[in-house]
């Protein structure tokens, strides 16, 4: 699903500079990405995202190379088929739960808000226990209550990749649990692939790849089950 | 259009649940809009009423003084203090054959309508007719304007008291119960917003006339205080009336000469250009008269108030340019507060049409709701503004 090779970046001012020389997940893989703060986590989802563009090297997701894409076609391309999560949970306060759900669909004029589409929506907040909550306002939400109504946002669009930017960071223990193995139970039914970015280093033992950034910057690019990791930890 | 009712749904989600913030940027854009087309409306209306009566009264005798303040106490009953003139000016200008006169009396009020006592000429020269009730008969009657009868109630058969000019002046006017008698059709002039009488009742408010038992009939001889050759001197106990009616209508009299009585002004209506010429050069330079033609005046005044619409005309302007500046960048700083938001929508896959779309219709739903708001605004004025124009005028 993910395939990245000779990846090279940075940001000029800063001289922080981000080099990937291989690194590949599968479909129906999960992968957690972890490593110390600042050291490029985030900035390696928004390169596989395509929200910022790559400097050097490539990057396919699904066949697709990015980097070929244009601006426009990219943005397609990920609202359809990349989820995204993030540590803030990025909710619209002024959106209900539902409207918040579904707005993938009115953000971008490829993707059509259907009776099915609003179906479905009303489903997977079912699944998340969220069903008699759909006309709050976030505001109105517990933090764990926000991510499932982020996940089910994610979710919405069947992407075949999920990135998640931290999910966990701002949930208690119990909630983070909850949101990962919904997380994981996605990719084990549909085939979906997860990068997901943590720090929570007892949560790994649900991947079933874990890249530590350490190996990554040290040109080390590995690929780990994770009692080997677990071990050099 | 399915892009565009994307749009507009979150863009209404959005100010609806910023309610506040719409609310005050809808009001201060609707203001902006509202404010320049009211007073331009509120001008031209002006205009047009000034200049209307102004044009259709010849001229106007008063004592010397403020032109301007004689056209306005004249044409629209504004309650200025007015030096009196006598009824013998309008006397002479009777048998100067030039002109007619029409006599004017707006020294008094009852509440907050000025009393107009003139006689029954003044009726046929505005063309005032009678919409309910009767015409003037006798003394002590009243004919209301139709925003007197709206205001107040009044009808035909009702009592209006006149109010007292001072109310420490014991020696003043008399208080005189007025009789309704007929209410007149509207004209959307100050005619609307007064109460006619006779001018001879305007002289018994002013003390000339008054109306008491007869004491040569009555059967008290407390009540004669002292017989002189010809005349019995009443004490204070004799009753003096302050209603007419029929049955004491004959009790009321005048003392004095009746050319020496006050008038405010006349309304003169020459024969022809030529008399206008002659009254005019008649009068100027009269030592306690001026003769007028409120139709220059009333352009001098006009003339003035347009240059103080240019003054305020580039107020209004900088007002809304600053205040437009200010919205400009209240919603820029609106923008960089929802940075976080754009962005999200920009990561999850948001096209920049899309996202634009938001902000835009955002704008467009102020804006439309703002339009609608001063819409609203001016429909209101404009059932109202003519009533408050005519308060700016004759107050």
């Amino acid at each position: 699903m993910i395939q990245v090779s000779g990846l090279e970046f940075g940001y000029p001012k800063t001289g922080f500079h981000l080099s990937i020389p291989d690194l590949e997940v599968g479909a129906g893989q999960s992968a957690a990405l972890i490593g110390p703060s600042g050291c490029g986590k985030t900035t390696l989802l928004q390169l596989l995202a395509g929200i910022i563009p790559l400097q050097k090297g490539s990057i396919q997701i699904a066949t697709t190379s990015l980097n070929q894409l244009p601006d426009r076609e990219r943005r397609l391309f990920r609202i359809q088929t990349i989820g995204f999560i993030f540590q803030d949970f990025g909710l619209l306060d002024y959106l209900s739960v539902f409207d918040n759900m579904v707005h993938p669909y009115r953000i971008n004029h490829g993707l059509r808000l259907t009776k099915e589409i609003k179906e479905r929506a009303q489903s997977l907040a079912t699944s998340v226990g969220l069903a008699d909550k759909l006309q709050r306002f976030p505001k109105q939400l517990s933090q764990g209550e926000k991510q499932r109504v982020a996940l089910c946002r994610a979710l919405i669009t069947k992407p075949r990749l999920i990135l998640a930017d931290e999910p966990t960071a701002n949930l208690n223990p119990e909630q983070k649990h909850e949101i990962l193995d919904l997380l994981l139970e996605d990719v084990k039914t549909k085939g979906s692939s997860l990068m997901l970015a943590t720090h929570d280093y007892d949560l790994l033992d649900k991947f079933n790849q874990v890249i530590d950034f350490k190996d990554l910057l040290n040109n080390k690019a590995t690929e780990s089950k994770l009692p080997t990791l677990a071990h050099t930890l | 259009m399915r892009a565009i009712s994307n749009s507009v749904y979150v863009a209404l989600a959005y100010l609806s649940y910023h309610w506040l913030r719409t609310l005050m940027l809808t009001f201060a854009l609707a203001l902006i809009g509202f404010a320049p087309w009211f007073i331009n409306q509120a001008l031209q209306e002006t205009q047009k009423h000034l200049s209307e009566r102004a044009t259709t009264t010849p001229l106007v005798l008063g004592a010397k003084g403020s032109a301007l303040e004689l056209v306005l106490s004249s044409l629209y009953f504004d309650r200025k203090s007015q030096e009196a003139i006598t009824l013998r000016t309008v006397n002479e200008i009777k048998d100067s054959k030039l002109a007619y006169a029409i006599p004017f009396n707006s020294f008094y009020h009852a509440g907050d309508f000025p009393i107009i006592g003139t006689n029954l000429d003044y009726f046929d020269f505005r063309q005032l007719t009678i919409k309910e009730g009767r015409q003037l008969g006798i003394l002590g009657e009243a004919v209301i304007g139709a925003n007197v009868a709206a205001k107040s109630g009044f009808k035909p058969g009702d009592k209006v008291i006149s109010s007292p000019d001072n109310l420490f002046d014991i020696s003043g006017s008399y208080p005189l119960l007025l009789s309704i008698v007929g209410v007149l059709a509207k004209t959307g002039s100050a005619d609307d917003d007064a109460i006619f009488v006779d001018i001879r009742s305007t002289w018994i408010i002013a003390g000339l006339g008054h109306g008491h038992q007869d004491l040569a009939k009555v059967n008290d001889p407390t009540l004669v205080q002292e017989v002189q050759k010809e005349n019995l001197i009443a004490n204070a106990n004799l009753q003096t009336y302050t209603v007419i009616d029929r049955s004491n209508l004959s009790s009321f009299h005048f003392h004095g000469d009746d050319a020496d009585f006050p008038l405010s002004s006349a309304l003169v209506i020459p024969k022809d250009e030529k008399s206008t010429t002659l009254l005019l050069g008649r009068y100027q330079g009269h030592e306690s008269l001026q003769l007028l033609e409120p139709k220059q005046v009333v352009t001098g005044l006009l003339d003035t108030m347009f240059r103080i619409k240019r003054v305020l005309d580039v107020v209004v302007g900088i007002v809304i340019l600053s205040t437009l500046l200010t919205i400009f960048l209240v919603m820029v700083l609106s923008l960089r507060l929802r940075a976080r938001e754009l962005s999200i929508m920009s990561q999850l896959g948001g096209s920049r049409t899309a996202i634009a779309g938001f902000v835009l219709s955002e704008f467009l739903l102020i804006a439309l709701l703002s339009l609608s708001l001063a819409g609203i605004g001016l429909a209101l004025s404009e059932l109202y503004r003519e009533q408050l124009i005519m308060q700016l005028i004759a107050r």
